[in-house]
């Protein structure tokens, strides 16, 4: 079957009938480039100041949890306490990150897996970019060093950030990745993260665990520590 | 029953004699309501939210053979490809001799309405290749070999008893319990995430697409979409070509009313943008990506007075605050697409003479039109559809009569009066007697707004002093 024959056909068909449709009379080039509307509002109450416990409040509303911890390196002894407390298996998936993989995790009593030996019922630790306080979101980006494996296979998921990694709303985060890869080259997938997977399919009836993370804890730590 | 947008009328009183469906619609409906108001109230500017994202969609519409191209070439810089298919038909047969050249056997798919639109799983199976729905509702009424029931809640007319006995009849994991809804939903993910891993291809949808990045956005709560579109070696998105957006800050204006709208909250559990197959180090992700967009009449409609309907996100809204859709479910409807934007859709894409029931499934209260995030005027889109009917001679004989007896009645408003007074009475009398009939005051709301203006004129403010 040659498929792309039918599907020039069809994009032939398609223009032709938008353009009938839009009234065209030629192609839009150069100056005739489309201006798309202003910037889009914001939504109110706007954050203002510090932007924690604006995140800090959505994030909460949602059923995900937000710990404050004084440094990274306390990290491994906090995720080691709540597996513990959850009786489940002392051993994280990471990915390639060296400022996650450099954490006292032997020391914690935790064993160390790659994001392709994640098994049921497991937790992982991933570095995200940033939390917004507009939404209550973290946002991860895929590759090597967090792979989006960790983000959707894992049972109990910990996402690492510092203080200062809350902007405001989610035009911020455009902002901050179009500085890091340049207009274009962007990673293959964003992900916007809002507590722990759920589903209303059954009776209606909210249910948390649906096909990601049954848990879901942002962790917020200064580096320097 | 086979699908078919005829007959809503004799579908519509199968379901309201179904006491269960009528008890799981109106809890789910009653949730729905109340994360609506939760949603939209918890900002003080939804309005101006709403206009924003409305003004988008409109310029992308007006624009679209422009945003498309943009979308296309974004699409393959970044090494994936982009189908085109004018019908549903076209769709399937792409997707199918893309599975083909890979060796595809397994599929696992996330929620898309334009599968359902095309009937691609049917399609799928026929060519000897297994589909397996992700979206715990939508795996339900699958294995259950039923039709989704609700855009968001497709298994709300299964109780949890019977989904328990569906889930030990269909997965072969010995003596358990599932007496409650957690130990359901963890059946479920677990017999799914066997299926993730182990499906050659992942299917979905997409929210919204937008043209600038040659992106693709998945919104969803239990994160079944992004194990689609992460874990198989070849992704393929099906999409309706209105799904554009100019750029990454339009698409947020589109974010902002969507999850507001449906879950009462500021964003999905799960909001994703992807772009193109992975590259380079990342071994997570597609080796392949295929987007294939689907026309299925919407470039007919773009160049007709319906072209406002292109901009509806298909959050349910207008569904889920409809006293029609309230009482019948979405399998009264009989189509893909239910509740007033499918009353709007169906008739136009699969013909006003097959479809010339729906219009009229319409109570004209204009609830749909107010909660629309994308401010799509569907009463009057209703309204324009029943004209047609009426044009083409082929809405119901009682119908017509009907309202030709209402015209005829109202050009001699005494006439009518006099008329409407006894009837009036006549529904008071009645409604004492037999106590099944709703009750009725007795008085036309003519005569009991003349009665008020009588008595604020004595008082000397009302309606008339104010207008003064």
């Amino acid at each position: 079957m040659d498929i792309e024959a039918l599907s020039n056909k069809n994009r032939r068909a398609i223009f032709e009938r938008l353009r009938s449709g839009l009234k065209r009379t030629d192609e839009i080039t150069g100056s005739e480039t489309p201006v798309p509307p202003g910037p889009p509002a914001h939504p109110n109450p706007e954050p203002d100041g510090d932007l924690f416990p604006y995140f800090r409040e959505a994030a909460i509303r949602i059923g995900g949890n937000v710990v404050q911890l004084e440094g990274w390196k306390k990290i491994p002894l906090h995720v080691a306490g709540i597996l513990r407390e959850k009786c489940e298996p002392m051993k994280v998936a990471l990915g390639a990150d060296e400022t996650i993989r450099s954490l006292p995790w032997k020391e914690a009593g935790i064993e160390v897996c790659d994001d392709l030996e994640i098994e049921s019922g497991q937790a992982g630790v991933s570095r995200g970019i940033c939390a917004v306080a507009e939404t209550g979101s973290v946002v991860f980006f895929s590759g090597i060093e967090n792979p989006t494996r960790i983000t959707f296979l894992v049972k109990y998921h910990f996402v690492v950030l510092s203080p200062d990694e809350i902007v405001p709303y989610l035009e911020d985060v455009w902002s901050i990745l179009r500085r890091r890869f340049g207009n274009g080259r962007w990673p293959r997938a964003v992900n916007f993260v809002n507590g722990p997977s759920a589903t209303a399919d059954v009776e209606a009836i909210l249910t948390v665990g649906a096909h990601g993370p049954c848990y879901f804890e942002v962790l917020f730590a200064d580096r320097a520590n | 029953m086979p699908m078919s947008p005829r007959d809503f009328d004799s579908r519509a009183a199968d379901a309201m004699a179904d006491e269960q469906l009528q008890a799981n619609l109106k809890k789910l409906m009653i949730l729905l309501k109340a994360l609506h108001r939760q949603g939209t109230g918890s900002v003080t500017n939804f309005d101006e939210l709403r206009q924003c994202a409305s003004a988008v969609k409109k310029h992308t519409i007006e624009n679209l053979d422009y945003y498309l191209e943009q979308f296309e070439s974004r699409v393959i810089e970044k090494g994936g490809k982009v189908h085109y298919a004018q019908t549903c038909e076209d769709l399937n047969v792409i997707v199918i001799e893309i599975c083909k050249r890979r060796g595809v056997k397994t599929i696992v798919k996330g929620k898309s309405m334009v599968s359902e639109e095309t009937g691609l799983n049917k399609a799928l199976e026929a060519a000897a290749i297994e589909v397996t729905e992700t979206d715990m509702g939508e795996y339900i009424v699958q294995i259950a070999h039923e039709r989704p029931s609700h855009l968001v809640g497709p298994a709300i007319h299964k109780n949890r008893k019977e989904i328990a006995d569906l889930f030990l009849k269909h997965h072969d994991l010995g003596p358990r319990s599932l007496k409650e809804i957690p130990e359901i939903v963890a059946e479920g993910r677990r017999v799914l995430r066997e299926k993730f891993l182990r499906a050659d291809a992942g299917i979905t949808g997409a929210n919204v697409l937008i043209a600038e990045t040659g992106g693709v956005v998945l919104v969803t709560n239990e994160g079944n979409a992004d194990l689609c579109s992460t874990i198989p070696k070849m992704h393929i998105v099906v999409a309706g070509i209105e799904k554009l957006v100019p750029g990454l800050e339009d698409a947020g204006a589109v974010l902002r009313v969507l999850a507001r709208s449906l879950t009462g909250r500021a964003m999905s559990c799960y909001t994703s943008f992807l772009t193109g197959p992975r590259e380079g180090p990342q071994y997570c992700g597609p080796e392949e990506l295929h987007v294939v967009l689907l026309d299925n009449h919407r470039t007919e409609i773009i160049g007709s007075e319906f072209r406002d309907i292109l901009r509806c996100i298909r959050c349910s809204s207008c569904m889920n605050h409809c006293p029609v859709f309230g009482q019948t479910g979405g399998h009264a409807y009989g189509s893909v697409y239910s509740g007033p934007m499918g009353s709007v859709l169906t008739p136009i894409m699969e013909g006003i003479e097959n479809a010339a029931d729906l219009p009229d499934a319409c109570s004209s209260d204009g609830r749909c039109a107010e909660v629309c995030p994308m401010m799509i005027p569907l009463p009057d889109l209703l309204r324009r559809l029943r004209g047609k009917e009426r044009e083409l001679g082929i809405s119901k004989r009682y119908m017509r009569w009907g309202i030709s007896a209402y015209m005829t009645l109202a050009r001699f408003p005494r006439l009518y009066r006099t008329i409407t007074d006894a009837g009036a009475g006549a529904l008071s009398v009645l409604g004492h007697v037999n106590k099944s009939i709703p009750y009725c005051r007795g008085r036309t709301f003519f005569s009991l707004f003349a009665r008020q203006r009588r008595r604020s004129k004595g008082a000397g403010h009302g309606y008339r002093s104010l207008k003064q």
